[in-house]
């Protein structure tokens, strides 16, 4: 019975060699394999680290380089931002500004007629403000009177208005109805009476 | 076995048959000597055992390093160790060079705002000019002045496209080692979202404040919004080369940014394109009645006969224009001559559906005949633009 015993135990040990032997290998293997994978992973955020860190370098003087370019411009770009604004507040303005348009239109009058080329306007109507998409229209109706020539001028000025080189207001005409007269004098020329229906545009 | 037989007959002979133990009895073995004995220990048992133990503890050092520097599940210790986390350290570059390209591409489409304002403050002119010198009804001395500023146009204009260029051909991201951006994720995608978030924090600290300042700030911050969500833009500026552009190439490309970009000047510009040129509808209508009548407008009408017009009506939002006007004919062609206009009328590129279904004259030879017209011309869509839209609705 103690032989057994004592065999029992040799071979026990014998065992526990083997087991121990093919428990390192295996874990050597386990941690190997997971060491490996995470290493790698490791290594590429770490590599990944320092060129990140290099490349902030970079792009925080390439940020700063641009801010500064840009802050050396603002003010011209602000300067710019003014005039624009203000030959915006003539041919687009924020309110409807009737009160500029009417010294406007008076102005257009002013400088159309003449002694033998007739322009008169002889009635401007405002109608109530209206919406349209991304901006504001006052509708106004005038009645005039006009040569042929200073008719074609007014559509000229009606169709070249809003723009940023001659400070008229964007308007546009909706509507014309127009009637010739004939003069009364040989020398005069033809009349034409007209009424019109103009949207003068203003900022939303 | 035939050996062990002759021993055995060998023994039997000699001894006479009676069986005698040489040796006597055999000794017991006392066996309770090594009852306790265990084997002795082996060396390679114990070798492996500590090697055992040392790869457990290699293995368990392993996993708690990877995972301190990999993972944040550790960084209750690792934060009071001040333990260095490589992944978090990663991401927090990450994250510092996404800001830093943000503010980088902030300053640029602040730049860029500031060129597309010149851009189209310039284009606006441009416009102006170009049409004016291609007006029917233009006079020589305006169509020369337009076409000496245009050409003035042409140099700033340049240089706001190649300013616009250069910007465009920046790169507007910046790498990022990250695994959500291995497997070619947009990264433009994040750095758009990234500086509209930045924009939106500007416009909010802007918004509320009524400084003039702070209101141009507000539209700049909000047109620049725009300008990065626009994604034709910079495909649109960066296919152009602007010198090998003729006139008309450079107005249809200024009107082609207009349509995509917004701002106060670009929404000006939409209004204007939804315009009618009255002018030249009336001097194409007088152009088409010369043709029949060659002495139209010329005060030859009551001796000599012909067209004349006595009212016209225009209307952008139905996109007609009724006239109103009589023939006077010396041969009584009168009919002739009227359908003769309408034909011409409807040559033109300006109108169509122009007719006359019903005609009537009076008259003698002597005094001439003379015949009412009543005509209705329809605009040509391409002509008429789209009127409707601006048209407003007008609650009364």
């Amino acid at each position: 019975m103690a032989d057994i015993t004592y065999e029992m135990l040799l071979k026990r040990q014998s065992l526990y060699k083997k087991a121990y032997a093919f428990l390192c290998l295996i874990l050597i293997l386990s941690i190997g394999f997971y060491s490996y994978r995470n290493w790698t992973e490791y290594a590429l955020a770490r590599e990944g680290l320092k060129q990140n860190k290099e490349f902030a370098n970079v792009l925080s003087e390439t940020v700063g380089n641009e801010k500064a370019a840009y802050e050396l411009e603002k003010d011209n770009y602000d300067h710019f931002d003014k005039e624009i604004e203000k030959k915006l507040s003539a041919i687009y303005p924020v309110g409807d500004d009737y009160a500029a348009l009417t010294r406007q239109i008076d102005l257009i009058e002013k400088d159309l007629s003449k002694k033998n080329s007739v322009f008169e306007i002889s009635s401007i109507d405002y109608q109530n403000p209206a919406e349209g998409s991304g901006y504001y229209i006052l509708p106004l109706n005038m009645s005039i009177r006009s040569s042929g020539e200073n008719f074609t001028k007014f559509l000229h000025l009606m169709e070249n208005s809003g723009a940023l080189t001659n400070n008229m207001r964007l308007m546009d005409l909706s509507s014309i109805t127009l009637n010739f007269e004939d003069s009364q004098e040989e020398t005069q020329e033809d009349l034409t009476s007209f009424s019109v229906q103009v949207n003068a545009y203003f900022q939303k | 076995m035939a050996e062990s037989d002759i021993i055995k007959n060998i023994v039997s002979t000699e001894t006479g048959g009676a069986a005698k133990s040489i040796l006597g009895e055999a000794p017991t073995l006392d066996t309770s000597l090594i009852r306790n004995l265990t084997p002795p220990r082996s060396l390679l048992l114990v070798i492996l055992r500590v090697f055992f133990g040392l790869i457990l503890l290699t293995g368990i050092s392993s996993f708690l390093f990877f995972t301190s520097q990999l993972t944040s599940d550790l960084d209750f210790a690792t934060s009071r160790l001040k333990v260095q986390n490589v992944s978090e350290d990663l991401a927090s570059t990450n994250a510092e060079i996404i800001s830093l390209q943000t503010d980088l591409n902030f300053y640029r489409y602040l730049q860029l705002n500031a060129f597309f304002d010149i851009f189209s403050s310039d284009g606006d002119s441009f416009l102006h000019y170009f049409e004016i010198a291609n007006s029917q009804t233009s006079s020589e001395a305006e169509k020369e002045n337009a076409l000496i500023e245009i050409s003035e146009l042409k140099e700033p204009l340049a240089t706001s496209i190649s300013n616009i260029q250069q910007i465009f051909t920046e790169e507007f991201t910046a790498p990022l080692i990250d695994k959500a951006f291995s497997d070619g994720a947009d990264l433009s995608a994040l750095y758009k979202e990234k500086l509209i978030m930045k924009l939106n924090e500007k416009i909010a600290s802007v918004s509320s404040n009524a400084d003039s300042q702070a209101r141009r700030d507000f539209k700049n911050l909000t047109q620049i919004s725009d300008l990065v969500k626009n994604t034709g833009l910079r495909n649109l500026f960066l296919s152009i080369d602007f010198t090998a552009l003729s006139d008309a190439e450079i107005y249809d490309f200024i009107k082609n940014v207009n349509s995509v970009i917004i701002n106060d000047l670009t929404i000006i510009q939409k209004i204007k394109e939804q315009r009618i040129k009255w002018s030249d509808m009336i001097d194409e209508i007088a152009l088409r009645t010369m043709t029949i009548d060659r002495h139209y407008n010329q005060n030859f009408y009551d001796d000599l006969g012909g067209i004349r017009y006595t009212s016209y009506n225009f209307d952008s939002k139905t996109k007609t224009i009724s006239i109103s006007g009589e023939t006077k004919k010396f041969d009584t062609m009168n009919f002739t001559m009227i359908v003769d206009l309408v034909d011409e009328l409807n040559k033109s590129k300006f109108f169509k559906d122009v007719a006359v279904r019903s005609l009537s004259k009076s008259g003698s030879v002597k005094d001439g005949y003379v015949s009412s017209v009543q005509l209705s011309l329809t605009l040509e869509d391409a002509e008429a633009g789209t009127q409707e839209e601006v048209s407003p609705n007008l609650t009364e």
